[in-house]
């Protein structure tokens, strides 16, 4: 049972000299570190791991890094160092205080290169008479607090939902899942006193035999060897199923990828289905064109005209008509008054000779209708023109030649030709765009990967069925023979003494199976019952599918299997993927339940750190969640520790839980963020964090920032820097 | 006791021990209690051999314990 009470760190990353202290209240478990993006909050979080654990601790991907802060001139030797005050107590409530102490030096030598020497970790038990040095510091701390863990104790936000989801193969979440229970739960460590004890009964039995005057060394010799011939075969079957369960996800990982590659589309079928869609192309084009030229002509055509121009053609028509009906055309005087003038007598009957003023009159006549004839025979050819024009119109019209419907026709084969070459093109576009995403080498490496691995998928399932009757043969043999040995021993007289060491071995034997098969299966049932329970209460779902207060509700609930995967469902009997099917506030409600339930059943008190739990949570979801995370435990003798990284947002709304809750809170600055959004310089010279003890209510010199009123935070004239 | 708490660990194998009751009334407290012990064997980081010889001595000194209870009690 561990419980943090403070902290000291020395010139991990940024975090120059930073104190800290943890809230150990009963009912005020929580212990807020406020800090933005960027303040620290990630290397402190690493620097407890590192704490207790050293480089291992640490993520795979900063395992490698300095954990001096970049702004350490090359040359310089630094101390880097975090020692963390914290206390153990028994179950019997006997506590005993310690202080861990990891240092390490390091001198940076290049941007990327840096020199460290040895890491020295101390562990001191914190007595009246002063400090004492516990030995194997390192192995005590992982009594206490196992590596294997760091996902239960010390986290962030994101990757606590990795319990659940996210980029590794689900066998190796599903182990995950596994191992956290069978560690917590305590399920190997049963095991292998099982096997001590009935190591133990073995060996009573035998010098009972031996006592008794009775030589059964040769049956506990051929029981011996099939019990080390068992032990092997279960080992070789555990690296069976566990290099199957591998290949299986390396498999699953491949066939994914390929199958993503072949959603875009066979090469072979998409050139050809290209080539197709070009000619489809062309042919639109040509369709396109052609009626194109048919609309231009049509424009061109008397139909047109007479479509466009109908009104004034009939009122030129209905002219020529009138002047035609007043014989003005054809103009035929002319022919007529040469006539009579070369007969030298009027119509009238009045003579035309020449010289007489009847003759120079119609001479007058013939000059006039010369000087308007052309007009005239023009107009004449214009009517009969006209006239036959109407005619054909007409007969058009009556045969449905007319150009309104003609052209409604041309339009419609237009567009159509315009919008099969677009839908086209767009096509080709698309089927281009995929040919150039596909990897073809990548495709074909993935086939033959899969084949590769699905001929050793095989073999190892070949190899592990076999594996399997081995054992089971075993198996019935040592029944056979601890049978054998069992009567040969019943025959022996042995001392009253021996034969009770033997008994209470058989019954702790006995009892240690007993126990492990409770904790294998009531056990799980438990965490997963609470987990159900905490996960429901987070995300708001009533038991009670039907109630209209909540609207839609999807969760069924959320379930253990007996293969230790979590199992989320649904009302309407799916089960959903949580990869694909569950938002991030869902997926953290769900693991932190897990991780809760997980520790509520095993009885297990130890800190748990996490950064920013709240992101992407909101709303009822958020204050439900920091309330289940948060409440202190009903029995007086459990003990919860949590310690939160919340940025401003993610306490915006939740203040007063903090304010019941949060034995303590502080604030973590970084002096980068000058002026930015820090309102106060800190006039260093070189970038560096800082902790104040600002709680979610206030700011002071050091944590000030800009659009703090934003966040109800309200300025403290003073400076609370530690 | 790292994880699955020792408190707990009683209250389980309290619950599994009843089968040994027909013996001296103390004896399943007894038996649980050396169960727990023996758990905590691992505690300490000894060797696999080593660790095994811890057992038997524990289970042996209850085998002594339980003799001499009889005795006291004939």
């Amino acid at each position: 049972m561990m419980r943090l009470l403070r902290a000291h760190v020395r010139n991990f990353k940024l975090l120059e000299d930073v104190e800290l202290e943890f809230s150990t209240k009963h009912d005020r478990p929580l212990t807020v570190i406020r800090a933005e993006n960027g303040s620290g909050k990630t290397s402190l979080l690493y620097a407890f791991q590192w704490a207790f654990h050293g480089k291992d601790g640490l993520p795979k991907s900063a395992q490698g890094l300095r954990l001096t802060s970049s702004a350490i001139p090359f040359g310089k030797a630094t101390t880097v160092s975090v020692t963390i005050w914290f206390e153990i107590a028994d179950e019997h409530g006997n506590t005993a205080q310690y202080r861990l102490i990891r240092s390490v030096i390091e001198t940076p030598t290049t941007e990327d290169a840096f020199d460290s020497q040895q890491e020295r970790v101390r562990l001191l038990k914190l007595t009246p008479k002063g400090e004492e040095p516990e030995e194997s510091a390192e192995a005590t701390i992982n009594v206490w607090l196992p590596r294997q863990l760091h996902a239960v104790f010390f986290t962030d936000g994101d990757s606590v939902q990795t319990f659940i989801s996210g980029q590794i193969g689900q066998k190796q979440r599903q182990r995950r899942v596994h191992d956290a229970i069978r560690d917590l739960l305590g399920i190997d460590r049963f095991r292998t006193a099982a096997r001590d004890i009935e190591a133990a009964f073995r060996s009573i039995q035998a010098e009972a035999a031996k006592s008794g005057g009775k030589d059964t060394s040769t049956l506990e010799d051929r029981l011996e060897e099939t019990r080390s011939q068992i032990d092997g075969l279960e080992d070789d079957l555990l690296r069976l199923r566990e290099r199957q369960a591998n290949m299986t996800d390396e498999r699953s990982k491949w066939d994914k990828e390929l199958r993503e590659l072949r959603g875009i589309g066979d090469i072979d079928e998409l050139n050809e289905r290209i080539e197709q869609a070009e000619r489809d192309q062309e042919r639109f084009e040509r369709q396109r064109q052609a009626t194109l030229v048919r609309m231009r002509e049509s424009l061109r055509s008397e139909q047109f005209s007479w479509q466009f121009m109908n009104e004034r053609l009939q009122a030129g028509i209905g002219i020529l008509s009138e002047l035609a009906d007043r014989h003005i055309i054809p103009g035929t005087s002319i022919e007529i008054l040469k006539d009579r003038l070369e007969l030298g007598e009027c119509i009238c009957g009045e003579s035309l000779a020449l010289g007489t003023a009847h003759h120079q009159h119609v001479e007058r006549l013939v000059e006039e209708q010369l000087s308007v004839s052309e007009h005239r025979q023009r107009l004449t050819e214009l009517h009969h023109l006209a006239r036959r024009a109407q005619e054909e119109e007409r007969s058009r019209r009556e045969s449905g030649q007319a150009f309104s419907p003609n052209s409604s026709q041309l339009l419609a084969e237009f567009i159509d030709a315009r919008d099969s070459l677009r839908t086209k093109g767009r096509e080709l576009d698309d089927l281009k765009s995929r040919r150039a995403n596909i990897n073809e080498e990548r495709v074909r490496n993935l086939t033959s990967q899969l084949q590769d691995i699905d001929a050793k998928i095989v073999q190892a399932h070949q190899s592990i069925g076999a594996k399997e009757t081995e054992l089971d043969h075993a198996y019935e043999r040592r029944a056979l023979q601890e049978r054998e040995l069992d009567d040969a021993q019943k025959e022996v007289d042995i001392s009253n003494e021996l034969a009770l060491k033997r008994d209470v071995a058989q019954d702790l034997t006995v009892l240690a199976k007993s126990v492990l098969k409770v904790l294998e299966n009531d056990y799980v049932q438990r965490v997963s019952q609470r987990m159900r329970d905490l996960f429901m209460e987070i995300v708001g779902a009533p038991d009670d599918p039907l109630r209209q207060d909540f609207g839609p509700v999807l969760f069924a609930g959320v379930h253990i299997d007996d293969d230790f995967n979590i199992i989320i469902d649904t009302h309407d009997g799916r089960r959903l993927d949580p990869d694909f099917e569950l938002n991030g506030a869902s997926k953290r409600a769900l693991t932190l339940s897990f991780i809760w339930a997980l520790m509520e059943v095993s009885g297990t008190t130890a800190p748990r750190m996490i950064d920013t739990p709240l992101g992407m949570v909101s709303g009822g979801v958020k204050s439900r969640m920091l309330d289940a995370v948060t409440r202190p435990p009903i029995d007086e003798l459990s003990e919860l520790q949590v310690i939160l990284f919340l940025t401003r947002s993610e306490l915006r709304d939740v203040e007063d839980l903090i304010d019941e809750r949060a034995g303590n809170v502080m604030t973590l600055s970084c002096s980068e963020h000058y002026p930015a959004d820090l309102v106060y310089s800190w006039s260093t010279d070189y970038p560096v964090s800082r902790i104040c003890s600002c709680n979610h209510r206030y700011s002071c010199y050091t944590c000030a920032r800009r659009y703090d009123d934003r966040h109800g935070v309200i300025f403290r004239d003073i400076d609370t820097q530690r | 006791m790292a994880m699955l708490s020792e408190r707990r660990i009683v209250q389980v194998v309290g619950e599994q021990v009843v089968f040994a009751q027909e013996r001296i009334p103390e004896y399943r407290n007894n038996l649980a209690i050396t169960l727990v012990n023996i758990v905590r064997v691992q505690d300490e980081g000894f060797s696999d051999r080593r660790r095994k010889e811890q057992v038997k001595r524990i289970i042996e000194e209850l085998g002594v314990r339980v003799l001499t209870h009889q005795q006291e009690s004939e």
